[in-house]
């Protein structure tokens, strides 16, 4: 029996250290928020250019919207978490 | 129409209408359809297919405002073939279109044709028309005219013709041509269509007038005056008096129309039409257009009156019959007569029609035979009795005539005078002996040539007779000798050769016919020597014959001998053979007979060679039968004895193994001891190596390997194995981490927890920035801090584990609520772990120092 080697990665990767867990929800959502702001920053600039004479407004309401559904999914993922810790321990 | 009541008569006064039967002629494809369809349709058709039979339109055209005139248009096909039904089309017609193309001359000629045609054939007041077509070609192109129209037209005037030159294409002239034909017509006459009589050219009879005088008629009620009134025939009289009561309407004349034409030309009457008509035509040119007075009519149907009635009909048909009848049969006799006639003739001419006729022709056969008897007697008077007769009878006529030709009797018969006695004599001298020796021997058939052999013996026996008994006074010729005593018939007595006999036979003949002819003294002397001859050679060959027979003797009698030596040698030799081979028989059979002995000698001994071969065998094999029997016996004897020996020995060995065992009961008192003070030292080091290894390391190492070395130490010891089992799993698989690692760890979990320490229940993503951003300035606390707060448990443990207290810090930090817990959870599990491995460590090294207690005891 190699005496490291096999259990260490299999418990590294299915399960993350516990005082890494929420550090990792904040990634979660850090990167969330990135990509749903420039999707909205995107839209909203096409939208722009396409229908709204090349306003800023547009651009903006768009990453609104794409941080604002961001920062809602974060809320759900931390609150089901915290949720989940409750049910656990009892 | 006018020929309604009072004011449509007085119009009708006015206003009047004619219909006439137009016909159009000509050669093919000069255009006669075309001018139709444009007079009629005002068309034209470049490529216009033929005309079959003929084609009927109708056309109406008004000359002035009270004349219209109706066309009923035949247009007949052109082509040669329907030749033959132009007359049904032209008869009736009131005038005639005919048609000729100006680029063709012949067309012209044949348009002549039927002008002559119409003018013989037509009405006689038909109007004819010629009307040179294709104008439209000639305009365009000059040089393709081919009728110079002054020629045309000089030939027009001259028949009494219209003449126009025409187009089809461009419709140049066809209305006027036709204009010009209905000025032309007798309209004068014109009345009411339906009173059109019959053939004639338009009824000139206007309507009231024909009504008036209809009535007239049927009051008076008497056909002679209805005749008398219409310069008409009577059929049409009939039907116009049918006609006169009723309504008249543009269709009802076709049923006269049609009826008429047959009346027509069939009966008598037809031929009294034109008399009738030539008065009707003077007569019209008088009548005025308006009606003429009733008196005038009278006095035109007085002039109509003079004329004779048709005889009765019926008697004349009667007559007519009879005569006819009379007529047939006459002319059929005529006929047949001439046929008949003319085949007699013919066949004399013919030999194939001869065959023929004579066959097939009654009385053919004998009126032939007559004429060519009547020729041949022309040609051959003098046969007329003989050739007469045989003409009846012809079945006779062959035997006859041979005979009468050739034969010498008939010759002297038919002609006595013309032949000298002489000659006389000498035929009949010359053919007698001839005929006799022919008749008597009917063996001698082909002599015979000329006559048949029936006539020849009757002729002969007829001769013979009278000449047996004759004498030379009966005959005419005068004998020169009187009859010398006859001549001895010839007898040889040895005439058995039939040669000899016939020669004799012969002689005699000749001899009986030289008496016959008392001729004896003239031949007496050569039929001596032909006697004596014939005597000679009958002693002649009787001598040949002995002579040939005693050859025939001798040569008998050497072949005898021959055959007899032959037979002889034959037989010696057939001895001989027979000797050698009955020899050669002998030696074969004895040789074949050693063989035999031999062979079956050389089987004997073979027999008994494998007789004695077989016995040997059957000796060895008792043999060996024995000799194994004899083995078994002695290896039964051998295992008995080894057996009872081996039984005496193994009771001593028994013996021997219980003293062994007792030997090692005694031992193995020793040996334990021995062994648990192994075993006890053994545990100990196991222990110290185990600790060893879990103090010196770095970073968690595995420690299965000095686990399974203690276990198996102390493999038997409850203790240590409960010991071990009560280590998780984990532990020592993946190795624990020693203190210095696990304080470490502490810090990274502590700054973690912190963040969280300030999150209420069910938090959101704002409690978390909050907590994180507030745990940043939170006060630090010291020591062991009192209180329950996150903030001071951390401190708490952050001191027992620098104190070393493993367990208490645990304990500190189990003591968690919430996100904190969660977080700290795995460093918790860490150091359950390791305290677990410490205490598990523990008990064992108490149990292996109470192991060695025990020994030392």
């Amino acid at each position: 029996m190699s005496d490291t080697a096999v259990p260490r990665p299999s418990s590294a990767v299915s399960r993350p250290v516990s005082e890494a867990l929420l550090n990792e929800k904040w990634d979660r959502c850090l990167s969330n928020m990135l990509i749903k702001s420039t999707l909205g920053l995107g839209f909203g600039v096409v939208f722009s250019v396409l229908l709204f004479k090349r306003r800023a407004w547009p651009a903006f309401v768009g990453v609104g919207f794409g941080a604002g559904r961001a920062y809602e999914e974060c809320n759900f993922s931390l609150r089901q978490a915290s949720r989940d810790l409750k049910r656990t321990p009892a | 129409m006018s020929t309604r009541g009072g004011p449509a008569a007085a119009r009708g006064m006015n206003a009047r209408f004619a219909q006439f039967k137009l016909v159009l002629l000509g050669e093919s494809a000069v255009g006669k359809s075309s001018i139709v369809l444009r007079f009629v349709k005002d068309q034209f058709d470049s490529y216009r297919e033929s005309t079959i039979g003929a084609a009927f339109l109708t056309q109406t055209i008004s000359l002035d405002e009270n004349t219209t005139v109706k066309f009923e248009i035949w247009d007949t096909a052109g082509q040669e073939r329907y030749k033959s039904l132009a007359p049904m089309y032209y008869r009736n017609a009131n005038c005639a279109v005919v048609v000729y193309d100006i680029t063709q001359a012949a067309s012209l000629d044949k348009a002549k044709s039927w002008v002559k045609e119409l003018q013989r054939q037509a009405n006689e007041n038909i109007i004819i028309a010629l009307a040179g077509n294709k104008l439209d070609l000639v305009t365009e192109q000059p040089d393709k005219r081919a009728v110079p129209a002054a020629d045309a037209e000089a030939y027009a005037n001259e028949a009494g013709l219209l003449f126009f030159e025409t187009s089809a294409k461009t419709a140049e002239n066809v209305r006027e041509l036709f204009t010009a034909i209905a000025k032309k017509l007798p309209l004068d006459q014109v009345g009411p269509r339906h009173s059109r009589p019959g053939q004639r050219a338009g009824g000139f009879l206007d309507v009231p007038m024909l009504r008036s005088s209809l009535r007239s008629v049927r009051a008076v009620g008497n056909a002679p005056i209805a005749s008398a009134v219409s310069r008409q025939w009577q059929p049409a009289i009939t039907s116009t008096v049918r006609l006169a009561g009723r309504r008249f309407y543009a269709d009802e004349k076709r049923i006269d129309d049609s009826k008429l034409p047959k009346s027509e030309t069939s009966t008598s009457v037809a031929s009294e039409l034109p008399s009738l008509k030539t008065e009707s035509l003077v007569e019209s040119k008088d009548v005025p257009l308006t009606p003429p007075k009733p008196e005038a009519i009278a006095s035109s149907a007085a002039t109509g009156a003079e004329l004779p009635t048709p005889p009765p009909t019926p008697i004349k048909k009667k007559k007519g019959f009879f005569r006819r009848l009379r007529n047939l049969i006459l002319t059929m006799m005529i006929l047949g007569t001439v046929t008949f006639g003319g085949g007699v003739a013919y066949s004399r001419i013919s030999d194939n029609f001869h065959d023929f006729f004579t066959e097939y022709v009654p009385f053919g056969e004998q009126a032939v035979l007559y004429f060519e008897e009547l020729d041949l007697k022309k040609r051959y008077p003098r046969s007329l009795p003989g050739s007469s007769s045989r003409s009846k009878d012809t079945g006779a006529e062959v035997k006859i005539g041979p005979q009468s030709g050739a034969s010498w009797r008939v010759a002297d018969s038919s002609e006595p005078s013309s032949r000298t006695s002489s000659a006389v004599g000498k035929t009949s001298s010359k053919k007698e002996p001839k005929s006799k020796a022919e008749s008597k021997p009917v063996s001698e058939a082909p002599s015979a040539k000329t006559s048949s052999p029936v006539e020849k013996v009757v002729a002969s026996s007829k001769e013979t007779k009278p000449a047996g008994s004759y004498k030379a006074p009966e005959v005419d010729e005068p004998s020169r000798f009187p009859p010398a005593s006859p001549i001895d018939p010839l007898t040889v007595n040895d005439a058995e050769d039939p040669v000899v006999q016939d020669l004799v036979k012969m002689l005699n003949d000749i001899i009986t016919v030289v008496n016959a002819d008392n001729a004896d003294d003239r031949y007496s002397s050569t039929i001596g020597k032909a006697k004596n001859e014939l005597n000679k050679i009958g002693s002649k060959i009787r001598a040949l014959k002995t002579q040939a027979e005693e050859e025939a003797a001798s040569q008998v009698a050497s072949r005898v001998n021959e055959f007899d030596s032959a037979a002889n040698e034959l037989v010696s030799r057939v001895e001989k053979a027979l000797i050698a081979q009955e020899s050669a028989w002998r030696e074969e059979f004895e040789a074949e007979i050693k063989r035999l002995h031999e062979t079956y000698n050389s089987r004997i001994q073979t027999e008994m060679e494998r007789e004695k071969l077989v016995n040997e065998q059957k000796l060895t094999n008792k043999l060996l039968e024995q000799a194994v029997q004899l083995k078994r016996e002695f290896q039964s004897e051998i295992k008995k004895s080894v057996e009872a020996e081996r039984q005496g020995r193994l009771g001593r060995l028994d013996q021997l193994s219980g003293a062994i065992k007792e030997l090692e009961q005694l031992t193995t008192g020793w040996n334990d001891v021995v062994d648990m003070n192994l075993k006890t030292q053994q545990l100990h080091v196991a222990v110290e190596a185990v600790r060893a290894s879990l103090e010196d390391t770095e970073h968690p190492r595995p420690f299965v390997r000095e686990l399974v070395a203690l276990r198996s130490i102390a493999s038997d010891d409850d203790v240590v194995n409960a010991a071990i089992a009560s280590i998780n799993p984990t532990a020592y698989q993946r190795g624990i981490s020693n203190p210095s690692q696990l304080i470490d760890r502490f810090r990274r979990v502590a700054s973690e927890v912190r963040k969280a320490s300030l999150l209420p229940e069910d938090a959101g993503v704002a409690s978390h920035a909050s907590s994180w951003v507030l745990s940043k300035v939170m006060f630090k606390k010291q020591g062991l801090a009192a209180g329950d707060d996150v903030e001071s448990i951390l401190t708490r443990t952050q001191t027992y584990l620098e104190e070393g207290d493993l367990d208490s810090a645990a304990r500190e930090m189990n003591g968690l609520q919430g996100w904190a817990k969660t977080l700290s959870k795995d460093w918790l599990g860490e150091v359950r772990k390791v305290l677990e491995v410490q205490q598990a460590l523990d008990v064992i090294s108490t149990e292996a120092r109470l192991q060695s207690l025990k020994v030392e005891q």
